[in-house]
């Protein structure tokens, strides 16, 4: 049990000196690398404020591992889902022209947020439909809804919803009357870094869901199905509703991702907005082992990590941003493996 | 001289000690019986000796010269062969890549033996047994009985000196068992030393040279077979005496419950209707009508599956959540759960049924499997059901729960529950059926009243092939 718990603490530390070792044969200082690593989130409060927008991105993305996996679900679909629900959230930003006033905004803002997370939803029960119906593994189908989805969004936002005045792959800017997050009090704390209020949504949902889980039935269906789904149908637990419940709702978390970026950060879809928000949330949630209050504080470590890999291309001589990849990949690689490595070692004894 | 020595071995797991400060020897070519509750030891002992359990303090000897097993090919090197309680199978392989899969070694990891080789060697082994089994089938095809008997043919391919059988009977037909006990004494001629597991005393009587009682991890006495009687062995286990009275059968003219046209049978309020039967010939089918037929006519019912670990233990759930799972509606109040009420009756039902330990907070499956079907029996009975289908409800269970499970299952069926028993164990189904239906190669026979037919009928009943015999029985297909 106790193996368990610091599993994925052991492979991070391990990840982490690997990388900083790693670095020292590209010539640059292990100590210096490690110190940009872990301090440069705080440089100032806008890189503090990039770090807690990072943070809010990895939170959903965590969660959106985390709640599949409790019904036995390995789920690595949420990068895909995040991307088409960037995309429906920009379109839809830039299609409804509301009129000039409140109530009619914050309708069309109600009918943005929902039908991009109904996109989400709808984008992850694709892998639900396979598996109920065609026993289809998970990851698999999420692997290849990864894929599909990412180039049905290149592909609309290149031939039909490209913005004319620039020459980057991007959709136009939202109408401006959903930017309104742009001058928000948090946006404004941390000197207009990309942070906006969807933090406080993260953090909410967690709660929420710790709560779910603890404290009402369908948490306790989904845990009991994820650890034995014969014995739980046997229980009259329905399999079709745990799947499409558990996935669906992790491609409403991954669809709040697009909604961080479009209506809190850029106002627009950028191809390549995401760092693989979704594959860095499966090192989130391992850290956490799944626990959703957890995931607040792995989220903001791996979210730190973020930030100081990503400067690396700035801070060092010969760092690029590649290899800064190659250093996160090792850190995610290491928290992944010492979770099956201590689980086996655990289960022999 | 003794070919096995265990000297002073102890196991302890944290501060749980399993098996404490045993010193037992085991002669060569004896059949040496060991015996005690669930969660005495006997399994974890017999584990150390396989290389699949690690020992905490002691040594064990085997030809006199030290032997500590690392893992369970030190075991196998040695010519230790041990036949598990629960099935070590691939399931999604045939039986007979099982053979192949475990006739190599690791050391040759890159060739495989022949299948056909394997095969003809399984075949003899088969022949010599009289058992039939279907060497091509997948594994997760064969009825447990089935899978049993791989089991055992597995671990026979390689010719052990030393053959470990841990309650090998258990799924097991009467008829089976005595063919199974009949080859282990024709083991022991060949000059092989068995050590054999169980809990079924007459077997015990029957076969084994020596015999050793554990209780609570530590050896009580050594006897031999011959000078020991069952009463004594009862006795010695669980430490007082156990008197088995039959059941009073009452005269079934009780209300309908519900009718199985299928089966043409049907069953009433306040009986136990038991069904014998070979474990894979209709059972499962059964079970799912059944529950069919639950489900359609809104019976409240409890369900003791016919499979602990795969249908009733959830990994890393406690006793609360399973509690929970199954009487939902007692426990959500405005949505939420009421956990001080859970843990309130989850205590009540450890303390009935007798639970150890009696940590609610423990995860079920960290349970030793007689105290987990305890708890099982005690939950399912929990909220009174309308009818209980209880499938082998004492299965892998100490003479003492037994008793207490049965007792409850009579108790209950007399305030006026309908209890439906499905059982291998045909003592079982004799001893506590108000009236009872034979399966036989997914037929239905019967059904009987108690007393109706005498055990050789029934036993022909449950393997005969033979139609004069069956016909005039017969009563549905499943």
């Amino acid at each position: 049990m106790n193996a368990k718990l610091i599993s994925p603490w052991v492979g991070l530390v391990f990840g982490l000196v690997l990388s900083c070792g790693l670095s020292f044969f590209f010539g640059e200082s292990p100590v210096q690398v490690f110190k940009i690593l872990t301090t440069s989130f705080f440089n100032s409060k806008f890189d503090l404020g990039l770090t807690l927008f990072y943070t809010t991105c990895l939170i959903f993305s965590g969660l959106a591992f985390a709640l599949p996996m409790k019904a036995g679900l390995f789920h690595i679909g949420s990068e895909g889902q995040l991307i088409i629900s960037a995309l429906t959230a920009a379109y839809l930003g830039t299609a409804i022209a509301p009129f000039q006033h409140a109530a009619s905004v914050a309708i069309s803002v109600f009918v943005i947020v929902a039908l991009t997370l109904l996109i989400g939803a709808l984008s992850a029960s694709v892998i639900a439909l396979f598996k109920v119906y065609k026993q289809a593994h998970e990851v698999v189908v999420a692997i290849m809804m990864n894929f599909i989805l990412a180039a049905l969004a290149t592909w609309a936002t290149v031939n039909k919803l490209q913005s004319p005045t620039s020459q980057n792959p991007e959709t136009a800017l939202i109408g401006e009357s959903f930017q309104f997050l742009k001058n928000d009090f948090l946006k404004t704390y941390f000197e207009n870094s990309p942070v906006s209020v969807f933090l406080f949504v993260a953090l909410l949902c967690c709660v929420l869901l710790y709560f779910i889980e603890n404290r009402t039935l369908i948490g306790a269906q989904v845990r009991a199905f994820g650890q034995n789904p014969h014995a739980a149908e046997r229980l009259g637990i329905s399999p079709k509703k745990i799947l499409f419940l558990s996935l669906s709702l992790a491609g409403v978390f991954s669809a709040f991702i697009g909604l961080t970026e479009v209506l809190g950060n850029t106002f627009q879809y950028k191809i390549g907005f995401s760092p693989q928000y979704g594959f860095l949330g499966i090192a989130v949630s391992l850290l956490a082992q799944q626990n959703f209050i957890g995931i607040i504080g792995s989220a903001f470590l791996m979210a730190c990590l973020h930030k100081g890999a990503s400067d690396l291309d700035l801070e060092t001589e010969h760092m690029t941003r590649d290899f800064s990849r190659v250093l996160q990949a090792i850190i995610i690689f290491s928290v992944a493996a010492s979770y099956y490595i201590f689980n086996r070692k655990r289960d022999k004894s | 001289m003794s070919l096995i020595e265990f000297r002073n071995i102890t196991r302890q797991i944290g501060t749980c000690v399993a098996c404490s400060d045993v010193s037992l020897l085991i002669e060569k070519g004896h059949i040496h019986a060991i015996i005690g509750e669930n969660g005495a030891g006997k399994s974890t002992l017999v584990k150390m000796l396989g290389g699949l359990a690690e020992i905490t303090s002691g040594d064990i000897f085997l030809d006199s010269k030290k032997y500590r097993p690392r893992s369970a090919q030190d075991a196998f090197q040695n010519k230790i062969a041990f036949v598990h309680q629960h099935f070590v199978l691939a399931e999604q392989m045939t039986a007979l890549d099982n053979l192949v899969l475990s006739s190599n070694s690791d050391k040759s990891a890159l060739t495989l033996k022949n299948s056909g080789e394997v095969l003809k060697l399984a075949e003899i082994q088969l022949k010599k047994f009289n058992w039939k089994l279907n060497l091509n089938k997948r594994v997760d095809l064969l009825s447990v009985g089935e899978q049993q008997r791989l089991e055992i043919l597995k671990a026979l391919m390689p010719n052990p000196d030393i053959i470990i059988l841990d309650e090998p009977t258990a799924v097991l037909s009467p008829q089976e068992s005595d063919e199974l006990l009949e080859f282990i004494l024709q083991l022991k001629l060949h000059g092989k030393t068995i050590i054999l597991i169980t809990h079924k005393l007459g077997e015990v009587k029957k076969v084994a040279d020596r015999i050793s009682v554990l209780r609570q991890g530590k050896l009580i006495e050594t006897r031999d077979g011959a000078e020991v009687s069952i009463e004594e062995m009862a006795e010695l286990m669980i430490g007082r005496r156990v008197v088995r009275e039959s059941a009073q059968s009452i005269e079934a003219e009780a209300e309908l419950l519900l009718n199985l046209a299928r089966v043409n049978l049907k069953i009433h309020k306040g009986e136990i209707l038991g069904v014998a039967g070979i474990e894979g010939n209709g059972q499962s089918e059964l079970i799912q009508l059944l529950l069919k037929n639950f489900k359609k006519l809104g019976l409240h019912y409890g369900d003791i599956t016919e499979d602990r670990l795969k249908l009733s233990v959830f990994g890393d759930a406690d006793l609360i959540e399973h509690m929970l799972l199954k009487h939902k509606s007692i426990f959500i109040q405005n949505g939420l759960i009421n956990k001080a009420k859970l843990k309130i009756e989850t205590d009540q039902i450890l303390k009935e049924w007798d639970v150890r330990p009696p940590e609610a907070h423990k995860p079920l499956s960290e349970f030793s499997g007689g105290n987990q079907q305890k708890f099982m029996v005690g939950r399912e009975l929990y909220d009174k059901p309308q009818v209980l289908l209880a499938a082998h409800p004492t299965r892998g269970v100490d003479l003492g729960a037994q008793e207490n499970i049965h007792k409850a299952l009579m108790r209950y069926s007399r305030e006026g529950h309908t209890v439906v028993l499905i059982s291998s164990d045909l003592d079982e189904v004799l001893f506590l059926s108000d009236r009872f239906i034979v399966l036989n190669k997914h037929r239905a026979y019967g059904p009987f009243r108690k007393n109706e037919l005498n055990e050789q009928r029934i036993g022909l009943l449950m393997a005969s092939d033979n139609q004069a015999d069956l016909k005039p029985y017969w009563v549905g297909d499943l």
